[in-house]
């Protein structure tokens, strides 16, 4: 299509809108102001008919329908979790889904005798429930926790958009009142149920791929995505416009068997797929999809033409109508801009789009290479468009689907897809193509992880909101380039925008900044100093939830940091090494600290394996004290000397002393009172501290008063979660910081701990209870 | 122009399906430039077959068993582009506009004398039914109407299932279409003037394999009307 006047209707309609939902997603706007404003213009373009009223209306519109839908109404969960910890009622509600196994998502109507709304994860063993089932029982409910560390994915928000708000556990067995559901929700989600069925029927180990590819279920999943996105093709996981379209395809062909009206086959056709969205519960991409080949077949029907970007525009708007959410999805904005760029980007590259009139007469090797080059660059096309997002959300992206593709789609869009269909449709006789698709999927799995570790993949990348923008701006305004429009002008935007993305990307000068993650019960912490030398002093454990990969590695992936100058290990205990196999896999370390005992002790015969691909990283094996010195920072090793031994590990932990410029830490590791009294016994003024890191996560057997007062400190951390088999941190301890009042920080309640110094002051930031204290008298 | 219509040229505006670019007045199909490029195919033709090369001295014409062949425009670009949405989008109002416009020429050429019965070439039913419908057909019963005569779609039938034309030579299209049609039984067509309905007249084989089986029925005259001469 060449050069329009004017863009299509629906574009800029949809651009107003999203213009809308964004200025009441970052600003709040009340809903009186806002209704107020629409009466007033809707009264303007009565007066005046000018369409920029109209449009202008429009955008308030799309910002009171995000108003809207994101008010909360009166005595909803949300509200009441907000007042209460937590609460333990006797409720009554709605069963939505099976979320997982024992795991369903309840609607809440009442808590005691008031009404409520919002829904909850409900954990039972009851596997007995059915959708729409009207149930009581008495149930604890909690608040899904917020984030306790920087960078870490927000669950919260991530939940809150799939509109759960709390965590519910059944306590007394449940009381089925009755079923509530319509005949249509209750027939659509049997279908998913039934598919869900038959595919694990069918397709036994290979049904977690099936179900999404399918259904867009990706729950069982599991690893084996990461390979997908590692090779550029998570795009096979969206049930997208590939899927969609191949699936009407092979509806319409049976269909025309009965049906010799095409226009009728059509209308149906759009029945079936609404049908299919609702079973893939209204995905982004799938709804997409949907919505645009309804809005194709209907044209076909009252024989228009359409316009690849208005309908676009129609099917975003339309989205956003249900839920304006979806908007601030990563899922949404990839389905959105993939096809952008494919209606809109490719085109341009004319050699390779021929016409129907120019392949006619084309030999079969020149059409293969004209598909190969079209695959090529539209593969690479969109994984420059959407590298952004995913850096973004991800911090990582892949351009080697340029590659893997060449195989990927037409091994699913020709075999897979239609295979599956097949196998799901043929109620005898499908066990006969169960053996061709195996075959088939077996050679894809291979050449996925094949084209995984293709150089083209990155997953130690982030920007920042602005810098996505600005690699926006430059990418559009190349496009715009190609039009071959305002040259002077784009060029400009061009050359000013990268210049500016660049300034943002500039390293800058920090302080030191010391960072306790809130990894459960273990420690992890992180030391950056001025010269931007990083030290990990213990790395928690790997069997909680707050495990190194999510509780301090996104920050590391945030900031960069690939690299480790020094990782410390204090002791052979798994809360404080448990995730080293996954640090030496994700990092690279240059110095790994441990005591000899550690290199002695039987998990290290485990651990060397993981430890031996790390053929750079020099190993100081701490047998007496020693002093290291990062330029400015000084960190001198306190214990285990030489003359002393235990036979409590704990005791045998690296305790470190940090020293930059006025500030003082000591690190101790899990040392417990018969090591604290060796140390007092051996130093005096070097166990004089400003920020001490209490032992053994807040345990009655460490922090002595003795020690305690031998390092006088002004703040102390205890790094633990709150409700443990232990019972950390004991009240005993608690009792002997109590002088420190408000300045003694426990993970686990206040969320990490972060410490920025200059040197001669010191700024304590903490994560959860969002504590904030500036101190300049080091 | 109402609520509803505004609203459905929001979800679907109006695109010339020959240049894409908006169509500002009540056409549907093409816009004011493109409708300008339709001009009809009149002067310097063949007496016979309409070719509009070689007028005088027709080369082509000779085995052709039919009285006259007229066509309405030369197969370029708008007509071709509107006979194609024609056929492989079902684009079925296009017959409607293309039999509008054969009309004014027949009232402006009056190319033949009185036609007793109009039929368009036939379809295979298996094509039709893969097709949905025979773009032959929906243009002669427009004209039909349009000009008073009588349509009777199923004079003729297909009875050989041939392969697609279009990519044919002229020996292999006429090898291809030749006993491919036959007289519906039902009908008597003994001196009747026969108008027969096609698209395009590309080599003439189609409409010629049809007109050696009229002859044989002793009709009147046996004419060719098709939209577009290539």
């Amino acid at each position: 299509m060449e050069a329009k006047s004017s863009p299509p209707p629906f574009v800029v309609i949809a651009i107003f809108w999203c213009a809308g939902l964004i200025l009441a997603h970052l600003l709040q706007i009340p809903l009186i102001t806002l209704s107020l404003l629409v009466l007033f213009l809707i009264f303007i373009f009565l007066y005046k008919k000018q369409s920029l009223f109209l449009l202008i209306i429009i955008l308030c519109l799309a910002a009171l329908n995000y108003q809207l839908q994101q008010k909360l109404p009166k005595g909803h969960i949300q509200l009441i979790l907000d007042r209460n910890r937590h609460i333990k009622q006797p409720i009554t509600g709605r069963i939505i889904s099976e979320y997982r196994e024992d795991h369903y998502i309840l609607e809440l109507k009442k808590i005691k005798k008031f009404a409520t709304s919002g829904n909850i994860f409900l954990y039972t063993k009851n596997d007995s429930l059915n959708y729409g089932d009207l149930i009581r029982t008495v149930a604890s409910i909690f608040p899904i926790t917020k984030n306790s560390n920087p960078a870490a994915f927000n669950y919260r928000s991530f939940l809150e958009t799939k509109q759960i708000y709390g965590t519910g556990i059944a306590r007394t067995t449940i009381q089925i009142l009755g079923n509530q559901s319509s005949f249509l929700s209750r027939f659509i989600i049997n279908s998913r149920v039934y598919l869900q069925k038959q595919i694990t029927k069918k397709f036994r180990k290979n049904s977690a791929f099936v179900k999404a590819i399918l259904l867009g279920d990706k729950k069982d999943l599991g690893d084996a995505k990461q390979n997908f996105v590692k090779a550029g093709l998570s795009h096979i996981f969206a049930v997208s416009g590939l899927h969609v379209g191949i699936i009407s395809s092979v509806i319409f062909i049976i269909l025309h068997l009965f049906i010799k009206h095409k226009p009728t086959i059509r209308y149906l056709l759009i029945f079936i797929l609404l049908y299919y969205a609702a079973i893939c519960q209204w995905r982004a991409s799938v709804t997409r999809a949907v919505i645009m080949l309804s809005v194709y077949f209907i044209a076909r029907n009252i024989q228009r033409t359409t316009l690849p970007n208005n309908i676009l525009a129609l099917s975003l708007v339309i989205i956003t109508i249900f839920d304006p959410h979806q908007m601030f999805t990563p899922g949404f904005q990839l389905s959105f801009l993939a096809v952008f760029t494919l209606v809109n980007f490719i085109p341009k590259f004319k050699f390779i789009t021929l016409q129907k009139t120019d392949q006619q007469s084309m030999s079969y090797i020149k059409k293969f290479l004209n598909w190969a080059a079209l695959i090529i660059i539209s593969s690479l096309l969109l994984g420059i468009t959407l590298a952004p997002i995913t850096i973004f959300y991800f911090h990582q992206f892949s351009l080697n689907g340029t590659i893997a593709n060449i195989v990927a789609m037409p091994l699913m869009g020709i075999i897979l897809i239609p295979l599956t269909m097949l196998i799901i449709i043929l109620p005898v006789g499908w066990s006969v193509y169960q053996a061709a698709f195996s075959f088939f999927y077996f050679i894809l799995e291979k050449w996925v992880t094949l084209s995984a570790n293709f150089p083209l993949y990155s997953d130690f990348v982030s920007l920042s909101t602005l810098q996505v923008l600005l690699l926006y701006i430059v990418l559009f305004s190349i496009f715009l380039l190609l039009n071959k429009k305002r040259l002077r002008l784009l060029l400009g935007i061009i050359v000013l925008a990268t210049v500016s993305f660049f300034l943002l990307n500039r390293e800058v000068t920090q302080n030191l900044r010391i960072t306790f993650f809130d990894c459960g019960l273990g420690d992890i912490i992180l030391v950056e100093t001025p010269s931007n030398k990083n030290i990990l002093i213990d790395t928690g454990s790997a069997k909680t939830a707050k495990k190194f990969s999510n509780s301090c590695l996104p920050y590391l992936i945030q900031k960069k940091i690939k690299t480790l100058d020094y990782l410390v290990i204090t002791h052979a205990h798994e809360d404080h090494f448990g995730s080293l196999p996954n640090v030496f896999d994700k990092l690279n370390v240059k110095n790994f600290v441990i005591t000899d005992e550690f290199i002695k002790s039987e998990v290290w015969q485990d651990l060397q394996t993981y430890y031996i691909n790390e053929p750079k990283c020099q190993q100081i094996i701490i047998q007496d004290t020693l002093q290291f010195q990062t330029d400015d920072v000084k960190m001198t090793i306190l214990h285990p000397d030489d003359n002393y031994s235990s036979d409590n590990i704990n005791n045998m932990s690296i305790v470190m002393r940090l020293d930059y410029q006025q500030l003082s830490v000591l690190f101790t590791g899990d040392l417990e009172e018969e090591g604290e009294a060796y140390l007092i016994s051996k130093y005096t003024d070097l166990l004089d501290v400003d920020f001490l890191k209490a032992g053994h996560h807040g345990s009655k057997t460490s922090s002595s008063l003795e020690f305690i007062q031998a390092t006088s400190p002004e703040y102390a951390v205890i790094s633990t979660s709150l409700h443990n088999r232990f019972n950390f941190p004991q009240p005993e301890t608690l009792q002997s910081f109590s002088f420190l009042n408000d300045n003694l920080f426990i993970t686990g309640k206040d969320g990490a701990v972060i410490l920025n110094s200059d040197g001669s002051s010191v700024d304590i930031k903490t994560l959860l209870s969002s504590i904030i204290i500036h101190d300049n008298t080091l | 122009m109402n609520f509803w219509q505004a609203f459905v040229s929001l979800i679907y505006p109006k695109i010339c399906l020959n240049c894409n670019t908006k169509i500002e007045d009540s056409s549907d199909f093409l816009c004011v430039n493109c409708q300008k490029e339709l001009t009809f195919l009149d002067d310097n033709l063949c007496p016979k077959c309409g070719s509009p090369q070689n007028a005088q001295n027709c080369k082509i014409c000779g085995n052709f068993h039919f009285t006259k062949a007229r066509s309405v425009f030369p197969f370029s670009k708008p007509v071709r582009t509107l006979i194609h949405y024609l056929k492989y989008d079902e684009f079925t109002k296009i017959a409607d506009l293309l039999a509008l416009y054969s009309y004014e020429y027949l009232q402006k050429y009056s190319p033949f004398p009185t036609i007793d019965i109009i039929c368009p070439v036939p379809l295979h039913k298996i094509r039709k039914r893969s097709r949905g419908f025979n773009q032959a057909e929906k243009i002669s019963s427009r004209i039909a109407s349009y000009m008073g005569w009588k349509h009777i779609p199923d004079l003729l039938l297909r009875k050989k299932y041939t392969s697609t034309q279009t990519k044919l030579s002229k020996k292999e299209r006429s090898a291809n279409v030749s006993n491919a049609f036959c007289l519906n039984s039902k009908y008597q067509i003994k001196n009747r003037a026969i108008l027969v309905v096609d698209d395009v007249f590309t080599t003439g084989s189609t409409v010629n394999a049809i007109s050696k089986v009229l002859e044989k029925y002793e009709v009147s005259g046996i004419y060719i009307l098709t939209i577009a001469r290539a």
